[in-house]
């Protein structure tokens, strides 16, 4: 139980090296909000803590015009993404799901690096990631490689990193002109409390006012941010009326397998799927234009 | 971009604990330089408390929650509790000790709460005050919204939520709400 | 100095088979570590504790009966050594039978806390005990007025319901601390305890030091609603910084906080028998009260828990009876509102079942059997001073109460109001004495051993010593706790001081003032009949130029100080069979008012506007009142919607800030307002700390109930039970169809 040695390696290569030399049993530190309360209650006891703090070239964000991605530096604060005007622009349920994490300090010290590669079941921007169809990119000993979020959250505080790996960055494919989306964040107690349920959902109309695009993605109801590809696929096509959404939403409350805790049983999370899938995409519709297209439709 | 990219001026890029499993590190508290000799796993909380001797920023919960703990750290609130001592080398820590000037003046805010007597036990203030001290550093009249913004994630226990934002209003300049009901 | 952490159960019930505390002691910086069995050997102190019953061990000694219960101490000079030494403390534990809930625990035939009876603390006089540790019950009460079988006879209809409050954490911002110094055959303490002179009496029992030897100083505490109220981290400070030898320091994490001292769960099956007009005509309750593992206050509690069961109403057949008992969970303890809210929670409940099932307005069945002057209460007592009716009808006007058009809808969201009135006494008997000292320069000291928490007792106390003496509050200094210098007071709980300590101080500032006509008598050579004192003026009556100002009288005749004592004791008790006697010097009368909105797509509820009104008598610090009356508003919204202590197979789940949700400002209603009712005539300062908490939780249940018709009888009103009964009422209606809905009293929610 001796008292880890700390580390500000000044690139990415070097913090790749510190942990690769401590064989799994280095802890990163971000904005240090999840680990410091690990360290502090014994979650973990690493041999060495390496702070990201002097490694450059990780707290920008900008939008790469070939590629058409938004790409956030892994360093980034909740506080600083949510309120980035680009991050508005081109993935405002990002920006949403962002400024509903915990509380203010929270926001201004956790980054969206943190968020990500510590795979907490009970958090918000995950599903919007989801949802975004977002990558992150990790270097590691072998290099740079990029990764789904999808496929980077298997579950439980469990991502598909290896030990030395370092997130990057994150990048998000800008969400084309016209699309509505939502993030909406469920607490069933304090407000400032984790979700119970949260769901991001995006929408994208075609000109008769049928589903061109659908994308829903489920948060902290399960081990890791649900999204039913074929459901959603089933959906495009069809005009979004009642119908329609309840049997969108009640496709995810039958299909999800929830967590039971002191914020709801498996029982009232799924049926706050069933509630919220359908309040995420209502708002994604009323942000999307849509409103006013289906008011004239019904005139 | 990123709050955390100022460089130091000498990082020290890594620090090994010594025999006591402490490490060195620099750190401006309400304007003074001062070294300190902490655990890596320890708290900035704690080492205030504990090395320094300031107890203005206080533990409530220990977890980010209710924002007793909370200081300025360059300039921003931040949790006490969730911020390792080790990371704030070469940063500037400013705790409700250091909010008067020189001569002896207590801060605006201060003086809110105090004529509003916006506490009861008090032991939360500190964090509001700071939290609103820094909300008031970017924005200098804050409406009722970004107010409670700044003080999410502060507890008071004893409820005296109503006097702490007729308080804060007052800074604000903005008018107080329970006139206007 | 050496910093304390404790090593804590991790079994519910279990004998102690082995400590291994070799590798904790020879961890580098860890000073000593100490166990239970360690300080018994000792012989040079007691090891058992508690204020009524001596059953609560230091350190455990061969058994454990909680988890959490502290069962070793590490100590070092450098906390963080303390830490990781006492992660190396190894206990072994052969399992007993365990036993959580209180109803089980009761006559529990497999699960039994203590085989042989524990002492009584011998100076704890004023507790008649009818323990009975074979079913593990640490104290019974009951109150019988009338004849309850024949008031049920005579009913139209008899409700019966079970209604349950769970265990909760006062959750003061800062956690339980002491410093203890116990070198040189002396002890001095600087502890966080609403109750000085209690542990004072404790402490030096357990160390076999006369009292004059035991000193306890109290700074102001960060908070205490209860939590703080009986020894509880004192005994083991205490005790190990006599084994050590030097001074010991030990402040409570959060964690342990939650398992210190929590809310007492409860549950109670109330039967009312009410007349067509809504006349309440008998009531029979029996209330199980969560103990905890140990007896705390609980065998005090369940007077209050047993009349409180009545209500402000006039019942006249009346059988209530409530059980203390222990169960392998956290001691309960002390906590803001006492046993009331559970009470309350209960009874207020079902009076609205009972109010739709009339057809009776809620308000107005309130009207119809709320005490008047006149009426006696079920102890035995004939009240006066009641202003229900007044608080009643006032608060139902602020919150817009409309018999006609209860419920708003919007779509999902449907809003609606409550209401519930509450009775509630003060312990009695009880006493407080205090000493005000007037200087040569006119500034007065107060020295009391009322404890600052935040309840503004200082303030609030200057306020009411310079309106005695008639001079500038800013001239009174009032004490902080040091039972060296500071009077005796019993203790600071149950909204008890403004009303004992004050009146205590009203004696001291009376008696002062006699000294100061004596002096100024002679100072002006006048007899002391012929002077009057005004404004903080001593003048022969009628000639305005012979004045003196009380500092000059003292300055004048050379005294140094003038000192006035006060002591206030007031008499009274209730026989634990019958309930009969005096319940309480004077009751607080409460009423509260509740808009909700409910989400009825997620069951989720949110408070809208709260209106309470509270007879205070007398007001002596109207800014003091109003935090007051918030702090219960915080308490009360909590209790409502989201704090639980979550047990599973007696593990707290919820141990932590992040798990156990307390009301932030955003879950506050935005709109509030307390009326607190003044009558100078009546004479009286009544404290403010709790009345206005019991009726919150009731009045937001009421308020749920009119708009969707669930009833909701277990604490907190989570969303996930309003759904459930949401979806169970759908249900029923659609099976029912059209059939009336007798059946469905007692049986849903
Ligand atoms: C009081 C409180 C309330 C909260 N409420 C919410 C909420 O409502 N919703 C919500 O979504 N979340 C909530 N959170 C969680 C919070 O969002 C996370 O703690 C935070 O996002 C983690 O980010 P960080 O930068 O602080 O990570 P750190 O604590 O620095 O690190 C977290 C983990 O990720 C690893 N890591 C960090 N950065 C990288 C990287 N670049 N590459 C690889 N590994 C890395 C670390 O080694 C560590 O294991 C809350 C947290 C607290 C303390
Ligand atoms: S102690 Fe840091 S937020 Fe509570
Ligand atoms: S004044 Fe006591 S917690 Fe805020």
């Amino acid at each position: 139980m001796s008292t880890p040695a700390f580390f500000f390696p000044r690139s990415v290569a070097e913090a790749v090296d510190v942990m690769d030399s401590y064989d799994g049993a280095a802890k990163l530190v971000a904005g240090g909000t999840a680990l410091t309360l690990m360290v502090q209650q014994r979650l973990v006891s690493p041999q060495a803590l390496v702070s990201l703090r002097d490694v450059p070239g990780l707290g920008e964000v900008l939008v790469d015009e070939d590629s058409g991605l938004l790409r956030i530096g892994a360093l980034v604060t909740h506080a600083a993404a949510a309120r980035h005007p680009l991050v508005r622009r081109h993935a405002p349920l990002l920006a949403d799901s962002l400024a509903v994490v915990g509380n203010a300090q929270v926001r201004s010290a956790a980054t969206v690096g943190g968020v990500l590669a510590e795979a907490d079941y009970a958090s918000d921007p995950p599903a919007t990631l989801r949802a975004l169809d977002a990558e992150v990119a990790a270097h590691g000993l072998a290099g740079e490689r990029t990764i789904g979020v999808g496929e980077l959250l298997l579950g439980f505080y469990q991502t598909a990193l290896a030990p030395a790996e370092v997130v990057t960055e994150v990048r998000v494919p800008v969400l084309p002109a016209g699309t509505g989306s939502a993030y909406l964040k469920y607490t069933s107690r304090s407000h400032e409390d984790r979700p119970c349920v949260g769901v991001a959902a995006i929408v994208g109309l075609a000109d008769d006012g049928s589903c061109a695009d659908l994308r829903v993605a489920v948060g902290a109801a399960c081990d890791a941010p649900l999204r039913l590809g074929d459901v959603e696929q089933q959906i495009r096509g069809r005009r979004l009326d009642g119908a329609t959404l309840s049997e969108f939403a009640d496709a995810y409350a039958d299909r999800i397998d929830p967590v039971s805790d002191v914020r709801g049983s498996a029982w009232y999370r799924r049926e706050m799927v069933r509630v919220w899938v359908r309040r995420a995409i209502e708002q994604a519709l009323l942000r999307s234009g849509a409103h006013e297209h289906s008011k004239e439709r019904a005139q | 971009m990123s709050e955390l990219q100022e460089l130091p001026d000498d990082p020290g890029a890594v620090k090994l604990p010594d025999a006591d499993g402490r490490v060195p590190v620099r750190i401006d508290v309400n304007g003074r330089a001062r070294t300190l000799r902490v655990r890596t796993t320890q708290t900035l909380l704690d080492a205030l408390r504990e090395q320094l001797r300031l107890q203005g920023a206080r533990s409530g919960c220990g977890v980010g929650m209710c924002g007793a703990c909370t200081v300025l750290l360059d300039g921003r609130a931040a949790s006490g509790c969730l911020t390792l001592a080790a990371v704030c080398d070469g940063t500037d820590v400013r705790t409700v000790e250091g909010l008067e000037d020189p001569s002896g003046e207590l801060s605006r805010v201060q003086e809110a709460f105090l004529r509003h007597r916006a506490f009861q036990c008090s032991y939360c203030t500190p964090g509001f005050v700071l939290a609103l001290e820094a909300l008031l550093a970017v924005d200098p009249s804050p409406d009722e919204a970004a107010i409670r913004e700044a003080f999410s994630g502060h507890i008071c226990r004893c409820g005296s939520y109503s006097r702490i934002m007729a308080a804060a209003l007052e800074v604000a300049g903005a008018t107080d709400r329970r006139e206007q009901a | 100095m050496l910093h304390c952490r404790l090593v804590r159960s991790t079994a519910a019930h279990a004998e102690i088979t082995a400590v291994r505390t070799g590798d904790a002691a020879a961890w580098p910086g860890a000073v000593a570590v100490v166990t239970g069995a360690d300080l018994a050997a000792r012989g040079d102190m007691a090891v058992l504790f508690g204020p009524v019953l001596l059953d609560q061990p230091v350190l455990a000694i061969d058994v454990v009966r909680y988890i959490g219960e502290p069962v070793a101490a590490v100590l070092a000079e450098d906390p963080a050594v303390a830490d990781e030494a006492a992660a190396l403390v190894e206990v072994d534990y052969a399992h007993l039978p365990a036993v959580f809930d209180a109803e089980e625990a009761f006559g529990s035939d497999t699960a039994r806390l203590f085989p042989e009876p524990p002492e009584r603390d011998p100076s704890f006089v004023d507790v008649t005990l009818r323990a009975d540790h074979e079913r593990n019950v640490c104290n019974t009460f009951t109150v019988v007025k009338g004849d309850v079988e024949a008031g049920f006879a005579a009913a139209d209809l008899v409700f019966d319901d079970v209604f349950d409050s769970p265990a909760a954490g006062a959750v003061p911002l800062e956690t339980h601390a002491v410093v203890a110094d116990a070198r040189g055959d002396r002890l001095t303490v600087w502890s966080s305890t609403q109750t000085p002179y209690i542990t004072r009496r404790q402490l030096a029992l357990l160390l076999g030091l006369p009292l004059n030897r035991v000193r306890v100083i109290v700074p102001a505490l960060g908070g205490g609603f209860g939590a703080k109220a009986y020894a509880s981290v004192e005994p083991i400070a205490a005790a190990l910084s006599r084994v050590v030898g030097a001074p010991v320091r030990l402040h409570l994490t959060r964690e342990e906080e939650f398992v210190t001292s929590t809310k007492h769960a409860m549950r109670v099956r109330i039967r009312t028998g009410v007349m067509r007009d809504g006349r309440i005509v008998a009531r029979e309750a029996t209330a199980y009260y969560n103990a905890g593992a140990y007896a705390v206050i609980s065998p005090r509690k369940v007077m209050f828990g047993a009349y409180g069961l009545n209500g402000p109403y006039a019942i006249p057949h009346v059988r209530t009876e409530a059980h203390a008992v222990l169960t392998n969970t956290p001691p309960a303890g002390a906590y803001r509102g006492f046993a009331i809210n559970q009470c309350a929670w209960a009874y207020e409940g079902q009076l609205d079942m009972i109010a739709e099932r009339l057809g009776i307005d809620p308000v107005e069945i309130r009207r119809i059997n709320l005490l008047r002057d006149g009426d006696t209460f079920c102890t035995g007592e004939t009240l006066d001073h009641l202003r229900f009716h007044d608080l009643l009808d006032a608060a139902a006007e602020r919150i817009g109460w409309d018999p006609d058009e209860p419920v708003h809808r919007d779509g999902d969201l449907v809003r609606a109001k409550g209401i519930s009135c509450v009775i509630e006494g003060t312990i009695t008997p009880s006493t407080s004495t205090a000493t005000v000292r007037l200087g040569p320069d006119g500034s007065v000291d107060v020295l009391t051993s009322s404890v600052e928490m935040g309840q503004g007792i200082r303030p609030a106390l200057a306020a009411g010593v310079a309106r005695h003496l008639g001079i500038d509050p800013a001239l009174v200094g009032v004490s902080y706790v040091d039972t060296d210098l500071t009077p005796y007071d019993q203790q600071t709980t149950a909204s008890r001081s403004m009303y004992s300590m004050g009146g205590a101080m009203g004696r001291a500032a009376d008696d002062a003032l006699h000294k100061i006509r004596e002096l100024a008598a002679d100072l002006l050579e006048v007899d002391p009949a012929d002077l009057e004192i005004v404004d903080g003026q001593v003048r022969v009556a009628g000639v305005e130029q012979q004045s003196l100002s009380l500092g000059e009288v003292v300055r004048r005749s050379q005294v140094g100080n003038v000192i006035g004592e006060g002591t206030l004791v007031t008499s009274g008790g209730l026989d634990p069979f019958t309930g009969q006697g005096v319940g309480s010097v004077h009751w607080h009368q409460s009423v509260g008012a509740a808009e909700i909105e409910v989400d009825t797509a997620t069951g989720h509820v949110r408070v809208l506007r709260y209106t309470g009104g509270v007879f205070a008598g007398e007001v002596v610090d109207p800014v003091g009142a109003e935090h007051q009356c918030e702090g219960c508003l915080v308490f009360g919204v909590g209790n409502a919607l989201m704090e639980e202590l979550v047990f599973d197979q007696g593990q707290l789940v919820t141990g932590t800030l992040a798990d156990y949700m307390v009301p932030t400002l955003e879950d506050m209603p935005r709109h509030h307002e307390f009326e607190l009712m003044e009558d100078p005539e009546h004479g009286e300062v009544h404290g403010l700390g709790e009345p206005a908490l019991p009726p919150i939780a009731p009045a937001i249940s009421n308020a749920l109930y009119r708009a969707t018709g669930v009833r909701i009888r277990s604490l907190p009103i989570s969303a996930e039970k309003v759904l459930r009964g949401l979806r169970e009422r759908r249900e029923s209606e659609q099976a029912a169809g059209q059939v009336d809905e007798v059946t469905s009293v007692g049986a849903q929610g």
